[in-house]
């Protein structure tokens, strides 16, 4: 199985499967462009992110496989959990979704956004994302 | 705020809470008020986004009502509408088509914006059935057709939302017109010639390409006679109800003949379909008392047409001598094509839920197990549905709907989900989820002020806020 590093903002390094990698046009096109044999350099993505977008990919493409056992259940109690976090961890892993191009990824972190604000008034949703932003700066 | 993908964040809004998130600031407001945008949110909630029902009393054409009834925990009370229509008329795509004095107007009911259409002048009211309206497959513009018999024909009338404009005009040589559907941006219009014969035009709307589909009489004994159609009021016999629909290349006919059983057309290899439904209902029997929806569906968001205030009073004095099913007329939102598939619920004695369904290829009738229509809340102390007034939508939930799309070549589908709306023994409406993989149908009760609405109209109510017209023109809040 060929490999494929990723290199986080932070300068760690990830060895994950190409065919993992891939489900990241992002990485797909670097790995177009400039082959196998560098390290991809991620710098718009922290280590706690881009391990969790890795856990995420593994646990879908393992879903998905033949002989999966696992149920529309068990997927969306997974998802679910897996956006559980605190607001600025949900806005980092949409910025690096967005990033990376990972589709399904950014529906889901991007649907929880928006679930988060969709009974909310104008300005609570303005106060929101303004913190936000200011959190990660 | 431009440092996140906002309009990945947005799109996934419901309507309503869209058209909220304008005052959060400017730049979200010129977002969500570009007409490329809006087609963006249609393509994302079109056969996700639970529907909306419109109610209304149409004995005394009264105020309009909104209700969402299957968005779970949030579901809402009746919200009175503020419009400035005078009649509903048609629907598609999340948008309402009436009029306001003799002028048509469009109105977007989730966000109130409306446009006026150009004038158009006619000798007297069209009904609904004389009324078409249909979304394009991209979400991005919208048609608006009225068709009226003058002496040289059936005369179209279309209104394009893409173009600047006027009503374009259109004549096909016909007799008598007694449906009409848009779907996948063609319009298809059923006429009878006074012999009895059927036909069927079919109008491009994208290129303006008019074709006659069929002329068609007494195949196997079926004659299209005035046995079966009411020639002078538009509203077929008691005898033979029937539904009409039509796909890239087969066309459909429907009916409920002289002896409750249904008859399915095609067009193309001129038969008819008949026994097997005849034999799956027998079988359970008591055709004649129960309730019968039919919906004729092709994997998306199926729209029911209104009945016109005419149509429906001549309907409920009929059924009430006869005592026959009732029946609404269906139509699409456009969507991805897939084989049709005819479905029709029917609600017997004591809320029990009958479905049949039949699949193009297949062409024989499959009956699902039937299943209890179900109350979710234990009390009040609670009469099951015993009259369906109409199905609300109806889709086909496919695994591809997970989230993580982006490998699967092949999407299996997770069955058939409807949404149908249901009247209770103590008259109050109640609305109900099917669901064909679970074999259940869920009831949520409609809030109690539905009482007064001595009758309803059903339109699925969906998503685009801002599509009644380019902002800046034409636009009013």
């Amino acid at each position: 199985m060929v490999k494929v590093t990723l290199k986080s903002a932070e300068g760690d390094v990830f060895e994950v499967d190409e065919e993992l990698a891939l489900e990241s046009l992002m990485v797909k096109n670097m790995i177009e462009d400039v082959g196998l044999d560098s390290a991809i350099s991620l710098p718009n993505v922290s280590s706690t992110i881009l391990a969790k977008v890795i856990e995420y990919i593994k646990f879908h493409m393992d879903a998905q496989k033949d002989g999966s056992k696992k149920t529309s259940e068990e997927i969306k109690a997974f998802d679910d959990d897996f956006v559980n976090v605190g607001i600025p961890t949900l806005f980092e892993m949409v910025l690096a979704s967005n990033y990376l191009n990972v589709k399904s990824l950014l529906s889901l972190t991007c649907n929880t956004v928006a679930n988060m604000i969709k009974t909310k008034p104008p300005a609570e949703v303005k106060e929101m994302f303004t913190s936000a932003k200011q959190a990660k700066a | 705020m431009d440092w996140i993908p906002v309009e990945e964040v947005l799109k996934h809004l419901p309507a309503v809470a869209l058209w909220r998130a304008r005052a959060v600031c400017k730049k979200w407001k010129d977002l969500i008020e570009t007409p490329g945008f809006a087609a963006i949110h249609y393509r994302q909630h079109l056969n996700r986004s639970p529907p909306h029902v419109l109610g209304q009393d149409l004995d005394s054409e009264g105020p309009l009502f909104r209700c969402n009834p299957f968005a779970g925990q949030e579901a809402s009370d009746w919200v009175l509408m503020e419009h400035n229509m005078d009649r509903v008329l048609n629907s598609s795509g999340g948008l309402i088509l009436g009029m306001r004095g003799k002028d048509f107007m469009v109105w977007n009911p989730l966000t109130g914006a409306s446009k006026m259409l150009p004038p158009l002048c006619l000798d007297g009211e069209p009904c609904s059935k004389e009324t078409a309206m249909g979304m394009d497959s991209f979400g991005q513009c919208y048609w608006a057709c009225v068709l009226r018999e003058v002496e040289q024909g059936v005369m179209i009338y279309i209104y394009d939302s893409g173009k600047t404009g006027m009503w374009n005009k259109v004549l096909v040589d016909s007799d008598t017109l007694f449906d009409t559907i848009i779907r996948d941006n063609k319009l298809y219009v059923y006429c009878t010639r006074f012999s009895g014969d059927v036909e069927v035009w079919c109008l491009n709307l994208c290129d303006g390409n008019l074709s006659n589909l069929v002329i068609t009489r007494d195949h196997r004994g079926y004659r299209m006679t005035d046995e079966y159609f009411c020639f002078d009021t538009l509203v077929v016999t008691a005898k033979s109800l029937f539904v009409t629909t039509a796909t890239e290349s087969t066309c459909y006919l429907l009916k409920l003949d002289s002896t409750d059983f249904l008859a399915l057309y095609n067009y193309q290899t001129k038969t008819w379909r008949r026994n097997d439904i005849q034999r799956a209902m027998a079988h359970n029997g008591k055709c004649g008392k129960c309730f019968i929806e039919m919906l004729l569906w092709c994997c998306t968001l199926a729209r029911i047409a209104l009945r016109s205030k005419r149509g429906t009073e001549t309907f409920k004095k009929k059924k009430a001598r006869q005592g026959y099913p009732s029946l609404v007329f269906p139509s699409w939102a456009p969507g991805v094509k897939t084989p049709i598939i005819v479905l029709i619920f029917k609600l017997g004695p004591a809320g029990k839920l009958e479905v049949f369904f039949s699949r193009e290829e297949l062409g024989t009738w499959w009956m699902q197990k039937s299943s209890q229509v179900k109350s979710t809340n234990a009390s009040p102390p609670h009469t099951s549905a015993h009259h369906l007034i109409s199905t609300i939508s109806c889709w086909q939930t496919e695994a591809s709907d997970s989230l993580f799309t982006p490998n699967r070549q092949n999407p299996v589908s997770e069955g058939i989900k409807s949404n149908l709306l249901c009247q209770t023994e103590d008259d109050e409406a109640a609305a109900y989820l099917y669901n064909e993989s679970e074999l259940a149908s869920n009831e949520i009760r409609l809030p109690r002020e539905a009482i007064r609405m001595s009758w309803y109209m059903t339109i699925s109510i969906n998503t685009s806020p801002s599509r009644t017209g380019k902002p800046g023109k034409n636009y009013r809040k």
